[in-house]
């Protein structure tokens, strides 16, 4: 197959070579032509090439007997759920992101025991922020089984996650000083891949779907199949959504992408001071916390007066199981 | 070859020049789709192994890595590090959320 491919390209390439010459050999006024026909023809060349290794490190993956990894059903239920848990958590911004990364970092066993020291400090620190995401999945739990949701309740709660949030940075200067400090270069750009992955996932969810999307893997359908729902249930909450959140100086996720490629590359850096990072850190926490947090209640409470008892009971214990998910409960 | 040649030439030869620029193309496009970087949720969620001062990912049947521009690479042939690393384990990857009865 790769030399099929790679022969494939040579043979494109000499007939592209010969097809173009032969049209230049006729117009003797395009002559400033050739050079470009000839820039034009190496590409084939680069392309052959390319395509050459591309086979050969495929045959020799299937050589090996390997499953596709990464892109099992397994895999990509892993995926979903991580949408999902960003779906659902807003505390601790950015700082909720680095230590999700630490979860990941694939260090050596005598690394990790110091590095989970540092992890428990920074989750120490995000502690308020999650006991007031605690309150605001809470009282939207509780709305969605009574079947109205409190939204002045709701509101006060979001603003109190975002309060909470927006207070991390100063609290976790330390503890992400002594974070860089105690990685290698490479563990550190792993460690900026993984907080710039989170950070993408929050925003694929938070930012760039659709609340009213019915599209698979989008919150409505994931409901859908959670409850059951009806078409005209869909068709009713769909409708309740469809007027996209206005973006606000408030609610603006422009600020996550500042901080995120800042830390990015302080971190990275051989001297990081996490205190220079104070003012994007604090606003990037605040709108993670404030935006997350007010798109997830609004979310449900056009879910909620459309949903049976039933339906209503069930999507309850389903929030309140997300009360218990890593990071976002009171055990680590 | 007299003139009336070349002109009836000419369409055919820019003809089969933009076919084979098709053909390029398509195997470009082919041999591209073979490389498809894992996506946020698999770099977010999966323990990479470090080699060569990178972190590898192996996704889709290949070793990936971010360079320092942010650019993913592969390896055209897996490293025998990486392979013996592979034949150990499969990538540990890791879910947040809590079901119901227990944690995957």
């Amino acid at each position: 197959m790769g030399h099929i491919r790679s022969m494939g390209g040579t043979v494109s390439g000499l007939v592209l070579i010969a097809g173009l010459g032969l049209a230049a050999c006729d117009n003797g006024s395009s002559g400033g032509a050739a050079p470009s026909t000839s820039a034009s023809v190496t590409p084939p060349a680069a392309t052959s090439a390319a395509a050459m290794p591309s086979a050969s490190a495929a045959s020799s993956a299937a050589a090996a007997g390997s499953a596709q990894a990464g892109s099992t059903a397994d895999d990509e239920a892993l995926n979903e759920e991580l949408r999902d848990y960003h779906r659902h958590h807003h505390h601790g911004g950015v700082t909720m992101f680095i230590s999700m990364a630490i979860d990941t970092l694939g260090l050596d066993p005598a690394k990790k025991a110091p590095i989970e020291k540092i992890q428990s400090d920074l989750q120490a620190k995000m502690v308020p922020a999650r006991d007031a995401e605690h309150d605001l999945l809470s009282t939207i739990a509780d709305g969605v089984a009574a079947g109205k949701i409190d939204t002045a309740k709701v509101d006060a709660a979001v603003a109190k996650v975002g309060t909470a949030s927006a207070g991390i940075h100063a609290a976790t200067t330390d503890a992400l000083t002594q974070l860089h400090d105690a990685l290698a270069p490479a563990e550190r750009a792993a460690l900026v891949d993984k907080v710039k992955a989170h950070a993408e996932v929050w925003r694929k969810v938070n930012v760039d779907e659709k609340a009213a999307s019915k599209e698979k893997g989008a919150h409505l359908a994931k409901l859908t199949e959670l409850l059951s729902l009806t078409p005209d249930q869909v068709d009713k909450i769909t409708t309740a959504l469809s007027a996209d959140m206005p973006v606000t100086p408030q609610n603006d996720p422009k600020a996550v992408d500042a901080y995120v490629q800042a830390f990015a590359t302080a971190f990275v850096a051989d001297k990081f001071d996490a205190k220079s990072l104070a003012a994007p850190a604090t606003a990037s926490a605040g709108h993670i916390a404030r935006h997350g947090g007010a798109r997830m209640a609004r979310f449900f409470e056009a879910v909620t007066p459309v949903l049976t008892p039933d339906q209503r009971t069930k999507l309850a214990a389903h929030l309140r199981e997300r009360l218990d998910d890593q990071h976002a409960s009171a055990a680590k | 070859m007299n003139r009336t040649t070349m002109t009836f030439s000419k369409p055919f030869v820019i003809v089969a020049a933009l076919g084979a620029l098709a053909a390029i193309s398509t195997i470009g496009a082919s041999a591209a789709a073979q490389w498809v970087p894992p996506p946020a949720e698999y770099i977010a969620s999966t323990e990479p192994v470090y080699y060569e001062g990178h972190a590898s990912y192996w996704y889709g049947n290949h070793w990936y890595w971010h360079d320092e521009h942010g650019a993913w690479n592969h390896y055209d042939h897996e490293p025998a590090a990486l392979a013996e690393r592979r034949g150990r384990a499969a990538p540990a990857r890791r879910s947040w959320v809590q079901h119901g009865g227990g944690r995957r």
